[in-house]
C-alpha cells in the first residue's frame, strides 16, 4: 500500500495553496448557478441580447478567475509538504 | 472557387498535415519530443471537441433556437472551471491504471470486468456512428455551397472523404503497439488543425462582426430585434432543454471518446491541466461567442430558405469574399477532420481491445506462452484489428450518413451522440468518489440507460422508430435525457447499495476513489509462473525488444543482472499494469490468469491485506526506501554469491580438467610417437600415426591458444584494430568457417540479407571470432531434429548494430544462464563440446574489450546470442595498464 497519510497541520506556504484548492471546488459551481439557473427561471429575460451578455460576461469572469487561481497554485505537487 | 479547387486544396492540406504527423512521430521516436510535450499541444489537442458541428452546426443551431447553442460549450466551461480537483482526479486515476479508453476506465474501476468493456464500447460505437455521419455530411454540404447552379457535386463526396480519413486514422493511429496509448504525430496535427479552425472562425467572425454589421452592439441589436421577427419564438428558452443539455455536454466533455482520449489517455502528466483549466475555455468562449453574429447577420441577410448550417460559408460568398470562403471551407474540414481521426483511433482501440482480442483468446484456447508459439506476433494482430475497426467504425459513419439521407439538422445528430455516451457519466463519476459502486449496479444502470436512449434518442433519429410521446409541456428530447439518466443513477444506486462486490473489485475500488497505486500484494504468484513466460507473452505484444527492454530494467530495479526479474508481487502488478496500457484491464488480466495461473485473490487474503495495511502504512513509508534498498542490495549479493559458489566448485574442477585435457593428447602423443621409433613400421601406418600425432598436437595448441588468448584480454593487454567492416561479409566468412569445422547435420540459416548489409566500425577479426564462435557453439548444440540457425542483424537508436543469433533447440536452462560465460564452464558432457569451455567466456572478454556486450535472451523458444556493439570501438588508453579492466 502506497498511500501516504496526509499531514494534520501545515505552513503558511502549503497552507494557502490548500485553500486555493478549495477555491477551485467553489468555483464551478458558481458558474453552474450563474449559467443554469438565470436562463431558467426567468427565460423571458436571458434569451436575447442581456442573456448573451449576462452568459458572455460570468463566462469571462469565471475564466479569468481559474487562471489567477491555477497560476497562484503554481507547479509542482508538493503541496503535502511543511515548508514551515 | 470552384469545388474541384476547394477538393484539391483539401487533399494538399490532409497531405500537409500527413508530413506533419509523421515529422512528428519520427521526432518523437527519436526522443526529441519535449518541445511536442507541451500544455498549450494539450490544451489545442483539447479542441477536438469543436468538430464540424460547432463549425457549421452552431450557427445553424443558434439561428434555429437562439442562446440554446451555447449550452453545448456552458457544459465543458463548468466542468474545466473545476478542472483541479475534478480532471485532475480522473487524469491521475487513468494514469495510474494505465487506462487506454473511457471502456477500459470503466471496466477497470469495476473488477477489470470484460463484460462491462463491451458493454461501454458498444455505446461508445453506437453513439459515435452519427456524430462520424455529422463531419462527412458536413463536408459535402460545404463543398455543395461552392457548387455552381446547374452543376451538382458528384454524389460520392462523403465516401471520398471517409476513405481518406480512415487512411490517416491507420496511418497514424495503428502504426506501433504503444505501451502506453500515445500518439505524438496525430496529437501534433490536432494542435495545428485547432489553430487553423480557430483563426478561419475568428476570420469570418470578425469579418462578419464589423466588416457587415456595425460592431457589437449593432449584433445586440439585431439579437434582441429576433424576439420580434418571425423564426424568433425558436428562440425562447427552455428550461428543461437548457438543463439537461448543460449537463449531457458537460458529461460530453468527458465520456465522449475523443474527449476522454485526448483529454485523459494522451495527457502526460496531470500539471497540463492548470493550463488547459483556463485556456480550453477561454478557446470555446472565443469560438462561441462568434457564432451569434454570423446566426443574426446571416438571418437578417441570407433569403429565407438557405440552410442556416451554411451560414458560415454562405455569408463570405454572398459578400464577394471566395478567399475568406474558402478560408472557412479549410477550417470546417480541419475540424470535421480531426474528430473524424480522434474518434476513430479511439474507437477502435476499445473495439479491438475490448471485443476482438477477447474474442480471439475466447477461440484460442492453447497456453499463450508456449515457446513454440513465441514467433506468433500478437502485436500485429492486434493492430489489424484495430485497422478493421476503423474501417468499420467510418464505414458505419458513412451508411448512418447515406441512410438519414443527408439532410438532417446538424446539432440534432451531435446532440444523438451526446445523450447516448452520457449513460458512462454516472458510473465513471460514482466511481471515482464512491467506493460502494459495484460492478452489477454499473451494468444495470448503463444498460437500462442505454436502452431508454436506443429506444427514444437513437432508433427515432434513425427513423426507426416514432419519437416518445411526453406528457405536455416537456421537450421529447430533454424528457428522454432526463428519464435515462435518472433510472441510470438510481438502478446503479439501489444495486451497489444491496451488492457484494468481489475482491478485486473491491481493490480497484480503493485503488479509484483515494487514487493510490493499485494494491501489489494481495494477487500472489501462481506457482507455475515464470519470468519466462511472461517475457514471451509480453513480446509477443510488445515485440521483443521493448519487452526485453521492460524486464531488463525490472530485473535492474531488483538489483539482478540480465533479463529476468524475481516475480515479486510488485512486478507482477507493474507487468499486469504495463500490459493493461496496450491491451486493456480486463485482456491483461484474463492473460495474466492464462499464462501465469495466477487465481483470484479472496476475501480473507483481502481483510488481511487491509489490516495489515492500516496498520503497517506509517511504518511503511519510512521503511519503504531503506528496505527496498536492502532487498536491492540483498538480491544483487545473492546473485554474486550463487556465482561465485558455483565458479569456485568449477574452478576446482577445471584444474583436474584443465590437467586432463592436457594429458589426454600427450598420452598419445607419446604412445605413438613410441610406436613409430619401431623400425620395421608399414610406410601406411607410420603416416596415419604422425598424422594422429599432428591431431593431437593441433588440439592442445588450440587449447594453448585460448587459454593465452583470454589471459592477454583479461589483462588488457589486447591491441584493438579498427576498421570498417561490411557485417554482411563477416556474417558470411563466420558461417564458412563455423560450418567447415561442424559435423555433417544439415542445417537450416535463416537470414536477411539485406538487413545484414551495415558497416561497421570496430575490430573486424575480433568480431568475426566471436561471430564463428556463437554460430558454432549453436550447430554443437542445437537438439532439434530439423536445427536452424536464425541471424538478425540491425541498427539500434543509439547508432549501435545488435545481431540475434537465434537456434530452434531447446536453449539454455535457467539455473546454467548465469554460468554460460563465465571461463571453465562447460553445461553437459565434455566430449560434445571438444573444447576446454573457453569460448563464450572469450566472446565476452572480446565484446568487452570492443565496449559491446554478449547476452542471452530467454523466452525466444530456442538458445538466442545478442551480440551489442556501439557505434565505434571505445578509445584505448596507450598504457595498457590503464586500460585493463
Amino acid at each position: 500500500m502506497r498511500a501516504r497519510m496526509r499531514r494534520l497541520f501545515l505552513g503558511r506556504d502549503a497552507y494557502r495553496k490548500r485553500r486555493l484548492g478549495d477555491a477551485t471546488r467553489v468555483l464551478p459551481v458558481l458558474f453552474a448557478l450563474l449559467a443554469v439557473l438565470p436562463p431558467m427561471w426567468l427565460p423571458q429575460y436571458f434569451s436575447y441580447a442581456r442573456g448573451a451578455v449576462w452568459l458572455a460576461a460570468s463566462w469571462a469572469l469565471t475564466i479569468a478567475v481559474t487562471a489567477a487561481l491555477h497560476g497562484a497554485i503554481g507547479g509542482g505537487g508538493a503541496e503535502d509538504e511543511d515548508d514551515a | 472557387m470552384t469545388p474541384e479547387t476547394l477538393g484539391a486544396a483539401s487533399v494538399a492540406y490532409v497531405a500537409l498535415m500527413f508530413l506533419l504527423a509523421h515529422a512528428a512521430d519520427r521526432a518523437a521516436a527519436a526522443g526529441r519530443w519535449r518541445w511536442m510535450n507541451r500544455p498549450a499541444i494539450y490544451t489545442l489537442s483539447l479542441s477536438v471537441y469543436c468538430s464540424a458541428w460547432t463549425f457549421y452546426g452552431a450557427v445553424g443551431y443558434a439561428t434555429r433556437s437562439g442562446l440554446e447553442f451555447l449550452t453545448i460549450y456552458l457544459g465543458p466551461g463548468i466542468v474545466f472551471a473545476g478542472a483541479w480537483w475534478g480532471l485532475r482526479r480522473l487524469v491521475r486515476v487513468a494514469r495510474l491504471h494505465r487506462v487506454t479508453s473511457i471502456a477500459d476506465l470503466i471496466s477497470s474501476r469495476f473488477g477489470k470486468s470484460a463484460g462491462l468493456a463491451a458493454l461501454v464500447t458498444l455505446i461508445g460505437v453506437l453513439a459515435s456512428t452519427p456524430y462520424i455521419a455529422l463531419q462527412l455530411q458536413s463536408v459535402s454540404m460545404a463543398l455543395s455551397a461552392f457548387a455552381v447552379p446547374g452543376h451538382p457535386l458528384p454524389g460520392n463526396v462523403a465516401l471520398w472523404v471517409a476513405l481518406g480519413l480512415a487512411a490517416f486514422a491507420i496511418l497514424f493511429g495503428t502504426r506501433h503497439l504503444a505501451a502506453n496509448e500515445r500518439h505524438h504525430g496525430v496529437i501534433m496535427a490536432i494542435a495545428v488543425e485547432a489553430v487553423v479552425k480557430l483563426a478561419a472562425f475568428v476570420a469570418v467572425g470578425a469579418y462578419v462582426l464589423w466588416g457587415i454589421a456595425d460592431g457589437p452592439a449593432d449584433v445586440l441589436a439585431r439579437i434582441d430585434r429576433m424576439a420580434v421577427s418571425a423564426g424568433g419564438e425558436g428562440w425562447l428558452i427552455r428550461p428543461d432543454r437548457w438543463f439537461a443539455l448543460i449537463m449531457l455536454s458537460g458529461a460530453a466533455v468527458m465520456v465522449l471518446p475523443r474527449m476522454f482520449h485526448v483529454l485523459v489517455v494522451e495527457a502526460s502528466d496531470e500539471d497540463r491541466l492548470r493550463q488547459a483549466g483556463w485556456a480550453f475555455p477561454a478557446y470555446l468562449a472565443a469560438m462561441s461567442f462568434l457564432v451569434l453574429p454570423i446566426a443574426v447577420v446571416g438571418a437578417d441577410l441570407l433569403p429565407r430558405g438557405s440552410n442556416p448550417d451554411l451560414y458560415v460559408l454562405a455569408l463570405p460568398l454572398s459578400q464577394g469574399r471566395d478567399t475568406l470562403a474558402a478560408l472557412v471551407f479549410l477550417g470546417g474540414f480541419s475540424s470535421a477532420m480531426s474528430m473524424v481521426v480522434v474518434s476513430a483511433i479511439a474507437l477502435s482501440t476499445m473495439m479491438a481491445n475490448h471485443w476482438l482480442v477477447p474474442l480471439w483468446l475466447w477461440l484460442r484456447q492453447a497456453a499463450l506462452s508456449e515457446p513454440a508459439a513465441a514467433r506468433e506476433d500478437l502485436g500485429a494482430l492486434m493492430l489489424n484489428a484495430r485497422r478493421l475497426a476503423i474501417v468499420s467504425v467510418i464505414g458505419a459513419g458513412w451508411l448512418y450518413h447515406r441512410s438519414t439521407g443527408g439532410t438532417t439538422a446538424l446539432a440534432a445528430m451531435g446532440t444523438v451522440a451526446f445523450s447516448g455516451m452520457a449513460q458512462v457519466l454516472p458510473a465513471m463519476v460514482a466511481g471515482l468518489i464512491w467506493r460502494g459502486a459495484t460492478r452489477r449496479g454499473a451494468i444495470a444502470g448503463i444498460l437500462a440507460g442505454a436502452l431508454i436512449w436506443g429506444r427514444m434518442i437513437f432508433l427515432p433519429s434513425l427513423g426507426l422508430a416514432a419519437p416518445p410521446a411526453m406528457p405536455a409541456g416537456i421537450d421529447p428530447f430533454a424528457g428522454a435525457v432526463l428519464l435515462a439518466l435518472a433510472v441510470n443513477l438510481l438502478l446503479m444506486t439501489l444495486i451497489s447499495l444491496m451488492d457484494f462486490p468481489d475482491p478485486t473489485e473491491r481493490l480497484q475500488a480503493l485503488s479509484f476513489v483515494h487514487a493510490i497505486a493499485p494494491d501489489a500484494s494481495a494477487s500472489e504468484a501462481g506457482a507455475a509462473v515464470q519470468a519466462e513466460a511472461l517475457l514471451t507473452l509480453a513480446g509477443r505484444i510488445w515485440g521483443n525488444e521493448h519487452a526485453l527492454d521492460v524486464f531488463r530494467r525490472a530485473a535492474e530495479d531488483q538489483g539482478k543482472s540480465g533479463y529476468l526479474p524475481d516475480l515479486t508481487p510488485r512486478f507482477l502488478a507493474d507487468y499486469e499494469r504495463h500490459l493493461a496500457g496496450t491491451v486493456g484491464a480486463a485482456t491483461a488480466s484474463a492473460l495474466m490468469t492464462r499464462v501465469g495461473g495466477r487465481g483470484g485473490v479472496t476475501v480473507a487474503e483481502l481483510m488481511e491485506v487491509a489490516d495489515e495495511a492500516s496498520r503497517a502504512r506509517e511504518d511503511n513509508r519510512r521503511l519503504e526506501q531503506t528496505s527496498s534498498e536492502l532487498a536491492r542490495t540483498a538480491a544483487m549479493l545473492r546473485e554474486s554469491n550463487e556465482k561465485l559458489t558455483a565458479l569456485s566448485e568449477q574452478k576446482d574442477a577445471f584444474l583436474g580438467q584443465i590437467s586432463h585435457e592436457l594429458r589426454t593428447p600427450m598420452t598419445s602423443i607419446r604412445a605413438f610417437s613410441e610406436i613409430l621409433m619401431e623400425p620395421d613400421l608399414p610406410a601406411e601406418d607410420r603416416a596415419r600415426f604422425a598424422g594422429i600425432i599432428q591431431d593431437e598436437a593441433g588440439r592442445m595448441t588450440r587449447l594453448l591458444d585460448d587459454l593465452l588468448d583470454i589471459s592477454v584480454l583479461e589483462s588488457g593487454r589486447a591491441q584493438l584494430k579498427p576498421g570498417v567492416a561490411n557485417l554482411h561479409d563477416l556474417i558470411e566468412r563466420a558461417l564458412a568457417a563455423a560450418g567447415a569445422n561442424a559435423a555433417g547435420r544439415d542445417f537450416a540459416i535463416r537470414r536477411n540479407p539485406l538487413a545484414e548489409h551495415l558497416p561497421v566500425i570496430t575490430d573486424p577479426d575480433r568480431l568475426l571470432q566471436v561471430l564463428i564462435n556463437v554460430i558454432a557453439n549453436a550447430r554443437k548444440y542445437c537438439d532439434a531434429t530439423e536445427p536452424a540457425i536464425r541471424i538478425d542483424a540491425r541498427r539500434t537508436a543509439s547508432g549501435g548494430t545488435e545481431i540475434d543469433i537465434h537456434d530452434n533447440g531447446s536453449g539454455i536452462g535457467p539455473e546454467d544462464r548465469a554460468l554460460i560465460f563465465e571461463k571453465f564452464a562447460r553445461l553437459d558432457d565434455p566430449s560434445r563440446a571438444g573444447g576446454a569451455g573457453l569460448g563464450l567466456a572469450i566472446c565476452k572478454e572480446i565484446m568487452g574489450f570492443l565496449g559491446g556486450s554478449i547476452s542471452y535472451l530467454p523466452g525466444q523458444g530456442g538458445a538466442c546470442f545478442r551480440i551489442a556493439l556501439p557505434p565505434r570501438p571505445p578509445r584505448r588508453a596507450e598504457n595498457p595498464e590503464n586500460a585493463a579492466g
